[in-house]
Parts: structure tokens; sequence; C-alpha cells
């Protein structure tokens, strides 16, 4: 009997049970799911919870309900990653063995990485986070009481989940102080590692200029080294300090330690894989999806989603014995929340950069691409009730999990390799 | 209309002493004429801006702006500047033999 | 125009050593040109023609080798204000020297006759002006204000927001063009024009 143990009940292990579990050719084998908490945090829904947009006891929901029928699932933590003896080790004791293992276990926010972080009398006072459930709820009150001062929305290093959370947040804190008159009184500052708005060109010179429209300013190529809690400033490592009155930093993201120990991780914890198969380059029946894996590509729902295209049937290839048939483009997209109801909708995979146009739905041109709109913000919405009930129970959604050059536009001096150019 | 004596020959040039007769022009009067305008060596950098603006003015009849050299040549304006200080556009037609820029922007 | 130690004419270069034909040897005349001149722009309208003549002035200005500088105030503000830079507007209402030169053809005549004053006041007529306006400028291969400030920025003016100004207008300096260096008050602007010739829009 083959035995599969995937770690990590989040997006994109949810998804893999429910795929695995109908597979014809795992009949027979045994499908074990761990995680350490009963709870699935929808994760989009901690951008809204400190702007009262989304109640926090909406966000969390009993982990089991959405484990499909048919798998084991154990709750507990792993310490150990035994590849001689083909076997996981829990807290408890327990070990698990396994024939093929899949690590999904996302990334995790360390604070506790910085000095003056965690450990300064600031966190959780002035300085918060909103990539945890208890950071973005213990931010809304703080959130609330600002009349005045500066705000500052920062990225500690990359890579992390959602890249454009950040600026996202920025923009809807934005909003929410102009609808409540205190947009004169506030600025808000939007300091990144990053020599712009995001990660790839046209998207950062978008983004770049929607910041600058509202007022935002910008701060590039911010390499933090501290925060200075007795002055209330970020400090970098060139010597450059951004005071604030409220700080809402992304701690660094990092894989889980054991990964480290187990020599199947890069320095920040992410599993090392084939950008392509998702195997791991150091063990051929070990798997990785969604955030947990090193692939170029943004960690993101929807990543974790297009991934199981190719990692499900190859992972079936080679149980049975067979070449993998499929490969993953790095296929990404996000919504970005812009304030104002409004959202823009980015579209990109490895080899092509975020583009302006039309983002398809059944070839019919729906959402547009890298600009506000409405639709988009209602589709961002809306997306909440499609990530409950059918992206991570694994039924399929409107869009193919390979980008599509369809509806977008090429702007002048933006060069594409030849398997994209007509 | 007035003739100057460069190199030992003579060269004609308009009011403000800009070549007039193309033919005149040849890669040594022009690194005599850089002198002259305070480039005192011409390195492969200036004679690139110099070709540039000869050729662009054999496509469009008027020596090239700055923003022309910028836009359809593709030189960053403030290396220009650097290459050619003070009044870089008169003096990169002045050395490439060219008329004085006519155009505003 | 300066006439080196040959009887050469040399056009007027504007550098402050002397300029020497190389070749003669003898030191030559010294240029008729001063030392570096200086000009700052008062930008207080926010109108498309009110903006473009400072900005061609101190366009042609740096490429004769002029320090510039520029100090946006009142309305001013809306040509660096990223949200507005863009979408600058002409209404020939309050100014009776309009008229179009493309009527000409027409009527002997017409092409000089000022437009009436109640026509500017109808609806989508500042729409249409200012379309016109940016065509012709267009066809003169004169940039947008967005790419006129850019070019500006490149050639080296320095660039100041009045900070009465953006209070008033609840601006933030991160609303205004990158190239705008600081947001100054008027005593600062006073201490860093000095000595300059100035020009008020």
């Amino acid at each position: 009997m083959t035995r599969v143990v995937i770690l990590g009940a989040g997006t994109a292990g949810t998804t893999l049970a429910h795929l695995l579990v109908k597979r014809p050719e795992l009949d027979g084998a045994s499908v074990t799911v761990v995680d350490r908490s009963d709870r699935h945090d929808y994760q989009p829904g901690y951008l809204f919870v400190p702007f009262g947009m989304v109640p926090a006891g909406r966000v969390s929901k009993d982990r089991r309900a959405f484990l499909p029928k048919g798998i084991d699932y154990v709750r507990g933590e792993v310490t150990a990653i035994d590849r001689t003896a083909r076997q996981v080790r829990l807290a408890s004791g327990r070990t698990l063995d396994f024939d093929q293992l899949v690590i999904t276990t996302g990334t995790l926010p360390r604070p506790d990485v910085v000095p003056g972080m965690a450990d300064g009398a600031l966190w959780r006072r002035t300085v918060f986070d909103f990539y945890t459930l208890d950071g973005a709820t213990a931010l809304r009150p703080a959130l609330a009481a600002m009349t005045s001062g500066r705000l500052v929305v920062h990225i500690t290093e990359m890579p992390i989940k959602c890249p454009v959370a950040p600026i996202e947040f920025a923009l809807l804190a934005q909003d929410y102080l102009r609808k409540r008159g205190r947009h004169p009184h506030v600025d808000v500052i939007f300091v990144t590692p990053l020599d712009g708005a995001f990660t790839r060109p046209v998207a950062s010179q978008r983004l770049g200029k929607l910041l600058a429209e509202r007022g935002i300013e910008l701060v590039t190529d911010f390499q933090l080294e501290s925060i200075d809690n007795e002055h209330a400033e970020l400090v970098s490592y060139d010597g450059r300090r951004v005071p604030f009155d409220l700080a809402v930093t992304i701690p660094p993201n990092r894989g889980a330690d054991y990964l480290l120990e187990s020599g199947l991780a890069d320095e920040l914890g992410f599993v090392k894989v084939d950008k392509h198969t998702l195997q791991s380059t150091e063990d051929p029946d070990i798997w990785a999806a969604g955030d947990a894996t090193n692939v170029p590509t943004s960690k993101a729902g929807s990543v974790a989603h297009f991934m199981m295209d190719a990692l499900v049937p190859n992972l079936v290839a080679h149980l049975a014995g067979e070449p993998l048939p499929e490969r993953f483009d790095g296929h990404a997209n996000c919504f970005i929340e812009s304030g104002r109801g409004e959202a823009l909708l980015l579209d990109f995979n490895y080899d092509v950069e975020p583009l302006p146009g039309m983002f398809p739905i059944y070839h019919v041109p729906a959402l547009r691409l890298l600009g506000a709109s409405t639709l988009n913000h209602l589709a961002k919405m809306a997306f909440e009730a499609v990530y409950w009930n059918l992206l991570i129970r694994g039924r399929p959604l409107p869009f193919a999990a390979h980008m599509s050059m369809e509806g977008k536009r090429v702007p002048e001096g933006v060069r594409l390799p030849a398997a994209y150019t007509k | 209309m007035h003739t100057n004596t460069f190199l030992g020959r003579p060269v004609e040039v308009d009011d403000e002493g800009f070549l007039t007769r193309p033919e005149q022009w040849d890669a040594d009067l022009a690194a005599e004429l850089g002198r002259i305008a305070g480039v005192d060596e011409m390195t492969a950098e200036h004679w690139r801006v110099v070709h540039f603006a000869r050729s662009d003015f054999d496509t469009t009849g008027e020596a090239p702006t700055l923003r022309r050299m910028q836009k359809a040549g593709g030189f960053d304006i403030k290396r220009i500047f650097a290459l050619f200080p003070g009044k870089p556009a008169k003096k990169i037609a002045y050395i490439a033999g060219r008329p004085k820029p006519r155009a505003c922007v | 125009m300066p006439i080196d130690a040959r009887g050469n004419l040399i056009p007027d270069f504007g550098d402050p050593r002397p300029v020497t034909g190389a070749t003669t040897g003898d030191g030559g005349a010294p240029a008729a040109s001063a030392g570096p001149r200086k000009m700052v722009f008062i930008c207080s309208k926010g109108n498309l023609d009110m903006a473009y003549p400072a900005l061609i002035m101190g366009n042609a200005a740096l490429g004769e080798g002029v320090e510039v500088e520029y100090f946006f105030t009142f309305w001013g503000l809306d040509i660096i204000d990223v949200r507005t830079m863009d979408d600058l507007k002409f209404s020939f209402g309050g100014n009776t020297a309009m008229h179009m030169p493309q009527l000409e053809r027409f009527k002997g005549g017409l092409g000089t006759m000022s437009m009436p004053q109640t026509l500017a006041m109808m609806p989508g007529m500042t729409t249409a002006s200012t379309a016109m306006m940016k065509k012709m400028m267009a066809d003169l291969d004169i940039p947008t204000v967005p790419e006129m400030l850019d070019h500006l920025v490149a050639m080296g003016a320095q660039m100041w927001a009045c900070q009465l100004s953006v209070e008033m207008m609840q601006i933030k300096k991160a609303n205004l063009h990158p190239g705008v260096g600081a947001v100054i008050s008027a005593a600062d602007f006073i201490e860093k024009s000095a000595g300059a010739q100035i020009v008020f829009v």
C-alpha cells in the first residue's frame, strides 16, 4: 500500500488532499494530512480585518470540515523529516511512515528575527503585523484611533507571502482615512526593500503612479536593520531612519525550521524543487507546493491552485514509474484592492510580467488587468466564497492553470520570450 | 558670411560662427572645433553623439535638440551635459559642422 | 560675437573660461560671456496656456547653460501634481485675444477675429479648446506637460513647491512630480532666488 503524507492543510494541502482521493490510480493508497492546528484561515481575509470590512470571526473556520472523506487527519507539530527511515516525526513522539511526502506548510511570519520587532516595547502597541489573525485583529482599534501622524507600511525582506498585500494595505488605509476626513493630517508612507512598488517593471511603474496619486510616499531600497523602539523609527543598514506613529510591518517570511535541518530547503527554509515539476531537487519521493517552495513566482493562493495541475499528474506518474508529464509555468494572479471600491488584477508567470489588458473568463474579456475597476473589487470579495466552496475542495475554476496571453496588451519596450509572441 | 582659418585652412561660417559648407568638415576639423567649444579631447562617447547629430541632420534637415537626442538617439541627457558642458545642443551642432539648432524643445 | 586672436568668428558658448584656438597657441581673447546666469520661474497658474510658456522658456534657458529653478505656488501646483499634470485645461473665457488661425482659410480676417466671450461658457467648450491646444502643441512636437517636467529635471532644473499652497490645497509631497525637491516656505524661496532673474507667470 502506497502511503502519501501531506504536511500542512492550508490552501495547497487541503486542495491536494481532495484531488488525490479523487484519483483512481491512488485507490488503495493511504493519504495522511498533518497540521498543527484545527483552524483553517482564509488568509486573504486578514487584509480586510483592520478596516472592519470583514469580521475576524468569518476568516477562521474548522479545518476538519474542509478535508475530504477517506483521508487520515493528524493534528500535531512536525519536528523532523527522517529521509533515511522515510518517516515524519511529530512532537508527540508519534512517527508517520511515507512513500511519497508532499510539503505544503506555507510560510511563517518571523517577527522574532528582527531586533526591536517582536521583542520591542512597541510591538502590538504601535508596531503591528497583519499577516496573522491576531495581528490584524489587534491593528483594528489602533487604526481607528489614529487621527494624525505618520502611518508607515513596511516590508522587511522579500520573498513574502502575497507580495501585493502591503500595497493593498497602504491604499486601503489611505482610503479609510480619507473617508473619515483624516487624510490631510495622516501621512501614509510605503517602505520597501525593492527599488520600486512591485517586483516586475510594468506593474511597478503603474503601482508607483497609483501610490503617488493617492499621496502615499514611496521609500525604496530600504533594508531594515532594526526597529528603534525608543524613538519609534525604522532603521536601515545604510543608516536611514523612517519615523512612525503607527507602523504596519511585514516581518520576514520563512519556511519551517525542521525543513532547514532536513537539507530539503534553501537558507530561508523554502523547499528546493524543480520549478516546473515541483519535485524536490534533493529527493525524488518528496514534493512541495504553495508558499513552501522556493520557485521564483509570487507566494499566493492562486499559485497553489495552479500548481496542482502539474503536481497531481506528476506525482501519480512518478508512482507508476513513468516520466513526469506536466510543467508548472509560474502562473499567478492577484487582485489588488486599491480603495474607493475598486481593485486591480495582475496575471503573470515566470516569463511574462503583469501586463495591462483584459482578463478573459470563458474567452469573454471580463476583468481589467493592471487597472482599477469596481468589477475587480466585486470579484475579489466574491472570491471568499469561491475559496471555501470550490478552490480548496479541488473543484474546477473558470480559468486555465497555464497563463494565457489572451486579452493582454504588450506595452512598447516590453520584450517577451518567443513562445508568447505571435 | 565670414571666413575663419582653422588648422591653416579657410573655413566658411555664418554670422554666428557655424559652418556653412558641409564639404569643408572632417574629423580633424571637428576635433579642433571641439577644442574651441571647450571639449579638450573628443572621446569615442563624444564621437557617438556627434555622429548621431550629423546623421539626424541629414534625415530631418535640423540640428537635433536635446530632447530629440534623448528620444531618437537614446542618449542620456545628464551624460550629454557632462560631455558637452554649458550649452550642449549648440556645442554638438557646432562640432558636427551643422547650423545652430532652431527648435525650442 | 566673440572673435579669437586670429580674427576667427566663434559662437558664444557662454563658458566662463576664455575660448582659445588651441592651435593658435597664443592664449586667444577672452569670450564675451559672463559667469553662470540663473533664472527662476514662479508658476502661479494651472491653465495649460500658463504652464507651457514657463516650461518652454526654462528648457531653452537650460540648453543655453543657464541655471533654472521653478517655484510652484497656488494653482501652479496643478502643473506638478501627478493627479492633474496631464489634465491641465485651456479656456478662452476672459482671454479676448483668443482667435483661431485655422479659420483664416474660410474667410480672410477670420483667423485673427477674437472669439465671442459668451461662447467660452458653452458646455464642452473648455474640453474642445483644450483638445485643440494640445493638438497644436503636439503638431509642433512639444511634449506633454509630464514629459516636459521629466525632461527639465533630466536637464538639471530644480523645482520647489510652496508650503502654504500645499497645505491650503491639502496636497501631499508624494502627490508631486518626483523632480520636486522639497516643499519650501516663501522666505526660503526668497533666499534661494538671490541674484536670479525672476519670471512670474
